[in-house]
């Protein structure tokens, strides 16, 4: 015997061992050098021995239980079963539609999607208009709309304000300009526009002064 | 040049050894090198257009392979009825994609790897079930099963204390981790060689041993107490 096969064996050599048994070319040389092994060394043999005894019962048992499940009535039944359904996927079963639901289900498939699309539209166009609404007008203090007319019109009516020829606002630039325009807006809005129809209509609007008070 | 001779290799291995011995393991592979062919057949005949005939042929792969399929969904799912449904399941789903078997490969281990993903599916789905739904029925129906096949085991005479052992055995099957499992189920019950089982699941040839070697330490405690208390 060679002095490398009196080495003993490993627990997981021995396992390696017992399931390359079946193999044609009994394993790796590993496997071949433990059965070599073990056909010298009696304690290593037991070894194995303790190994694949229970094993081989347990392969055994098991296989005698699942026998003693499937029996050959059970297996022919498996078999139909299995033949059936290779049938019958070659037949898929047609699906006939509930005579109630089959006009709206089939027939008015378009129809109920053009529904979801004109529902859609609406609820989006009420969406889009309450927000113009809301920027259009704004909730809240208004402004003196009346009082705005009134003014515009007293530009347009009152008199011009004309800087006098030879002061210094005629040498002002656009800035003395703008400030002349917004004194002349303050005076028209403060100014009573004596039009009897307008008045009522400024009676029933908030004027600025109250507004500034809020 | 190598690396396309590798396929064919492998399977002039397959082929060489099923041609060999008479070991029941071996005898096996004679049947799948048949069933191979077979199901050449069916694919030819299904990619002509021939259903009924390829159904009919393919009845014939279902009978040569349903008790070994019917076994390992057994001893995967541990319940009969849905090792039946699985078995069944995987057999029409094997059908169904046939124009995607090559015919290089074995027709079992092509099967097998169906059968199997199929049974994890199963498992998977059973263990959400049990979470949240209550797993006395389930477990009546396995442990019925379990009995009735106990209560038939070869030897009568050590009928009570062989079945509480092998009760305890099986337990300890299913407690292991599923690469665990799935490597002792088709390497020990069914046979297989590593390199198959690397085939069929996926792993690696070296990692497949490894979990061999795991689950079978973890099981030899209580498979060394069956022996001594026989």
């Amino acid at each position: 015997m060679k002095a490398a096969e009196l080495n003993h064996p490993a627990d997981d050599r021995l396992i390696d061992a017992y399931f390359a048994k079946g193999e044609a070319d009994d394993g790796t040389a590993a496997v071949a050098a433990t059965r070599r092994h073990l056909e010298a060394c009696p304690s290593c043999a037991r070894r194995y021995e303790l190994i694949s005894e229970p094993l081989e019962r347990l392969r055994v048992q098991e296989t005698g239980a699942a026998d003693a499940v499937f029996t050959s009535e059970r297996l022919n039944a498996q078999r139909e079963h299995i033949l059936h359904r290779l049938e019958a996927a070659e037949h898929p079963a047609r699906v006939i539609p509930f005579p109630f639901a089959s006009s709206g289900r089939h027939a008015g498939g378009g129809a109920r999607i053009m529904r979801r699309w004109v529902a859609a539209a609406a609820a989006a166009g009420l969406l889009v208009g309450l927000g113009l609404g809301r920027l259009a007008a704004p909730v809240g203090p208004q402004a003196p709309r009346p009082s705005l007319v009134a003014a515009n019109r007293a530009l347009q009516t009152g008199p011009a304000i004309r800087p006098v020829a030879g002061s210094p606002d005629s040498t002002i630039g656009n800035s003395t300009g703008d400030e002349a325009f917004l004194l002349a807006l303050d005076e028209a809005v403060n100014r009573r526009v004596s039009i009897a129809e307008l008045r009522a209509i400024d009676d029933l609007t908030p004027h600025a002064a109250t507004l500034d008070v809020r | 040049m190598s690396t396309a001779s590798e396929g064919p290799q492998t399977n002039v291995t397959l082929a060489v050894q099923a041609a060999d011995g008479a070991s029941p393991a071996i005898g096996s592979r004679v049947q799948r090198s048949e069933e191979s062919r077979l199901a050449a057949d069916v694919k030819a005949l299904a990619g002509a257009g021939s259903l009924p005939e390829a159904r009919e042929l393919f009845g014939d792969i279902v009978l040569r392979q349903q008790r070994r399929a019917s076994r390992i969904a057994y001893h995967f799912l541990r319940n009969a009825a849905d090792a039946d449904e699985a078995v069944q399941d995987a057999f029409v789903k094997a059908f169904s994609h046939i124009d995607s078997y090559r015919d290089e490969l074995p027709f079992e281990v092509w099967f097998t790897r169906i059968l199997i993903n199929g049974c994890l599916d199963r498992q998977k789905a059973r263990r959400r079930r049990e979470r949240w739904i209550s797993s006395s029925l389930d477990a009546d129906v396995a442990e019925r099963d379990r009995v009735e096949a106990a209560s038939s085991a070869p030897t009568p005479e050590d009928a009570l204390l062989g079945r509480e052992r092998y009760r305890k055995i099986v337990a300890a099957i299913d407690r292991l981790p599923e690469r665990q499992r799935t490597v002792l189920l088709l390497c020990h019950h069914q046979g297989h060689s590593t390199r198959e089982v690397s085939t069929m699941t996926g792993l690696n040839e070296s990692t497949v041993r490894v979990h061999l070697h795991r689950a079978v330490r973890k099981l030899r405690g209580l498979l060394e107490e069956c022996r001594e208390s026989r």
